[in-house]
């Protein structure tokens, strides 16, 4: 009986080993067969960038012509940090002071202010280099990391104002599209002259909301396996 | 003979990184390892992306990379969601793990017995 | 030019459910929160009527270009026939579950984190139906995917947790296959958006394995036999109102997504081999959902596997779209209007059952219709429609099925059907048999329990019958709009 269930389950290994190599050897084989289609997107994006309000292109394309898809992700980071709120609320608040001669805390005390600077630097070079609101995020999201691995009692989650901040990046987002309706009667339409302006006050709110919610996810695994 | 290109070359590799990350999905039993094999997948997708942006190394396309930076933040918002829901099932299965050795053993004082509290709805000022 | 109000109504379909959902997440008061739930499904219900009304009257599809920047550049929201049917379903079931789920949670802790999710599980599944954008598509099917996870997870029992990861890994896996198909379609195309492709798309094999990706991805996600294995725990362990949603609409916005890449953008890459595979396949979950079923413990578990059975029947429709595409078409959404709200009542009763009893083990139910008629009722006219009794929907919908797979020749598939509705009334009479018997073995019920969070369901009931009966009117609006 053991080695009939052995030997079924080595069958099924080998049978999907067998696929997806299959699988595998037809999709070189697509990739090298098929080239790459020829890029008429690219030169629309750069024939309209002075229109979008910033400088880079993929922020362009991530905040003004796709700007909906970033929309849907900010609700996507949202739905999980509400899932995950109630799992940080339930575990026990071990009140443990950060030692002085604790090594994380000498390392957050140098690391934190400058990583902090770094953020806001990436958040506002995301106009015109590679950076933005993304990037600016895991970096203070780092930070909050290194201050929670150091026992620096930092975000109290079961206050209300800490859902708002959760909530901030989609809210700003909402706040636009309202005002841009009603100053473009579309949907997402943002007016030249004030896009730069409108793209860098979602990047703002959403960064503090990434970088919460990143840390949230964090804290409420690393509290409740302590 | 075909034209080994960079872009040829990271598609392969997103080919076989793609193989890997779905033979570790299906042949391992372990949830969290599933987890970590779904990311694997992930970015070997992600590589296709940037391998189909880079076609032509004088001109970038925009739009892949800001596929990948969302797919980027919707896989890593889906694995925290899915590494949340694995602690919370392993510190469930270790309280009742608890609750029945202490049954069993009457020991006192066990300093790994964290039962769960419910904290009230308290969102107070 | 559609007037000024269907300009804004497509949006407003898709900023309302997420303030709602923000507003539900942060204010405390649970009160507040039923209150602003009703309002605004009650508003959306309205706005899907007005738009699907004026869709298929016109027999034109709204379209909305967002941000400004016209295909490829930009996304544009497309609201055809078919999918403004799936909104006005989506509402209507929504609105009827949202009545439930005001007086179903008995814990205020609960149902304050079920609110918000809710609304985004609304937003999710609105989206995707008016979505004309494959990337645009994915993010909706996450944001539908991590919502319907968290939504089964606050049962907080330890099945309920394992259910949802496993649905969780099986979900992120078939939007990963789903997004690979993308990445390989901009590869050999450079667009992303549904009408271009469908210009564009060509018959290679990169085109080939782009389809092929996209379908293991959506048949994971709509439980089509044989990566149907999730489901049956996920819809059982999860509260009543959540599966209701889930077995009503949710797979259907895997099916739907799956439809339009098959008949609509990538159709020249789609052989007669390929949709009689996908009918086979149907046709095997047809029999093994109704085989579990007819032999489940519990009276959830039966539905879940109803529901897998059921899909079954819609990918049937697939070999005969190659020969009648109109009538398939028709037949198919009637059938998923017929099966959603037929399925979100039974599920509703069922979770109205369970509360009361305090169980749901079929075995220990006998005699329950003396305590519980109303759920009894709605539950019996329900699978009315889902075996396909005349009048109710589902008979329309077989028959459309039926009379399509005659004209097309395809003899296997009426074979299937029948066995298929034979089945369906073994596992549906098993159940009202039970709870129709003895009254003098009737189980004393605890606890306090009242119907009246049923209104909705009754009215769902009410829907299936309706359709049933004015199915001319309804096939020839949804013709039309083809």
């Amino acid at each position: 009986m053991q080695t009939y269930w052995l030997v079924n389950q080595r069958a099924i290994n080998i049978l999907i080993i067998g696929l997806v190599s299959v699988l595998t050897v037809l999709l070189i084989v697509a990739f090298i067969e098929q080239p790459v289609h020829d890029n008429a997107l690219r030169t629309l994006a750069l024939d309209n960038l002075e229109k979008t309000g910033v400088s880079n292109p993929v922020t362009a394309v991530l905040l003004n012509y796709r700007a909906y898809d970033t929309y849907m992700e900010f609700a996507v980071f949202l739905c999980v940090a509400v899932a995950v709120v109630p799992y940080v609320l339930d575990v026990q608040v071990s009140a443990q002071k950060p030692s002085s001669e604790s090594q994380v805390l000498s390392i957050a005390k140098v690391f934190v202010p400058l990583s902090i600077i770094m953020g806001g630097y990436l958040l506002w070079i995301g106009s015109s280099q590679p950076g933005g609101a993304f990037q600016a995020s895991s970096l203070l999201a780092g930070c909050l990391v290194l201050l929670s691995l150091a026992n620096v009692k930092t975000i109290d989650f079961s206050k209300v104002r800490i859902r708002l901040l959760l909530s901030s990046g989609l809210l700003a987002f909402v706040a636009v599209i309202i005002l841009s309706f009603f100053q473009t009667r579309g949907f997402i339409i943002l007016q030249p002259t004030f896009a730069g302006a409108l793209i860098l006050f979602v990047e703002f709110f959403a960064t503090f909301a990434i970088s919460v919610t990143l840390f949230l996810c964090f804290e409420s695994i690393h509290k409740g396996h302590l | 003979m075909i034209m080994l290109t960079q872009s040829i070359l990271f598609s392969i590799c997103a080919a076989i990184l793609l193989a890997i990350g779905l033979m570790g999905f299906l042949l391992t039993s372990d949830f969290l390892r599933k987890l970590l094999a779904l990311n694997v997948i992930g970015m070997a997708i992600f590589m296709v992306l940037i391998a189909a942006a880079s076609a032509d190394p004088n001109a970038i396309d925009p739009i892949p990379h800001a596929m990948v930076l969302t797919g980027i933040v919707v896989a890593a918002a889906g694995t925290a969601l899915g590494l949340n829901l694995a602690s919370k099932i392993a510190r469930f299965a270790r309280s009742i793990q608890n609750e029945n050795s202490t049954q069993q053993n009457k020991t006192v004082g066990s300093e790994k017995v964290r039962s769960e509290k419910h904290t009230p709805d308290g969102k107070g000022k | 030019m559609p007037p000024t109000f269907y300009v804004i109504s497509t949006p407003l379909l898709l900023v309302l459910p997420l303030f709602t959902a923000i507003l539900c997440f942060v204010v405390p008061s649970i009160s507040i929160k039923r209150y602003i739930s009703i309002f605004v499904a009650v508003i959306l219900v309205i706005i899907c009527i007005l738009q699907a009304s004026y869709v298929l009257d016109s027999a034109e599809p709204l379209h909305v270009i967002v941000g400004g920047w016209e295909p490829p550049l930009g996304i544009k929201l497309v609201v055809n026939g078919f999918g403004s049917i799936m909104l006005l379903m989506t509402s209507i079931i929504g609105l009827a579950i949202t009545f439930y789920s005001i007086h179903y949670f008995e814990s205020n802790d609960k149902e304050s984190r079920f609110w918000p999710l809710w609304w985004f599980l609304i937003t999710g599944l609105l989206g995707v139906f008016v979505s004309s954008d494959i990337f645009n598509t994915y993010i909706m099917l996450e944001l539908l995917g991590l919502a319907s996870v968290s939504l089964i997870a606050i049962q907080g029992t330890q099945k309920a947790l394992q259910a949802s990861y496993q649905y969780l890994l099986v979900g992120l896996l078939g939007s990963l296959l789903y997004l690979l198909g993308v990445a390989i379609i901009y590869r050999t195309y450079g667009v992303l958006d549904n009408e271009l492709l469908a210009e564009l798309a060509q018959n290679n094999l990169s085109t080939k394995l782009a389809l092929a990706f996209i379908t293991l991805g959506m048949m994971m996600k709509c439980a089509l036999f044989p990566l149907h294995f999730w489901l049956p725990e996920a819809h059982s362990n999860a509260s009543a109102p959540v599966s209701a949603m889930l077995s009503a609409l949710v797979i259907k916005a895997a099916f739907f997504i799956l439809f339009t890449f098959w008949f609509e953008i990538l159709t020249p890459v789609v052989t007669m081999s390929a949709v009689t595979l996908m009918g086979f396949l149907g046709a095997c979950a047809v029999i093994y959902g109704s085989y579990r079923a007819f032999t489940a413990p519990r009276l959830k578990l039966l539905v879940a596997y109803s529901t897998v059975a059921q899909i079954g029947y819609l990918f049937l429709a697939f070999p005969l779209m190659i020969d009648t595409p109109e009538l398939a078409r028709t037949a198919i959404i009637y059938f998923i209007v017929a099966h959603g709200c037929a399925k979100a009542a039974m599920f509703l009763s069922a979770g109205s059952i369970q509360k009361a009893a305090g169980h749901d083990r079929l075995a220990e139910l006998k005699g329950i219709v003396i305590h519980l008629p109303v759920s009894i009722f709605i539950f019996a006219v329900a699978s009315a429609s889902l075996i396909g009794l005349p009048p109710s929907g589902g008979f329309i919908a077989k028959w459309l099925l039926l009379k399509n797979a005659v004209q097309s020749g395809q003899w296997w598939w009426v074979v299937t059907l029948f066995i298929g509705g034979l089945l369906a009334s073994a596992y549906l009479f098993r159940v009202l048999n039970l709870t129709f018997t003895s009254v003098d073995q009737a189980p004393i019920l605890s606890g306090t329990y009242s119907e009246k969070k049923l209104l909705g369901a009754a009215v769902l009931a009410i829907i299936t019958i309706l359709i049933g009966l004015n199915a001319i009117w309804l096939t020839s609006m949804i013709g039309s709009s083809a």
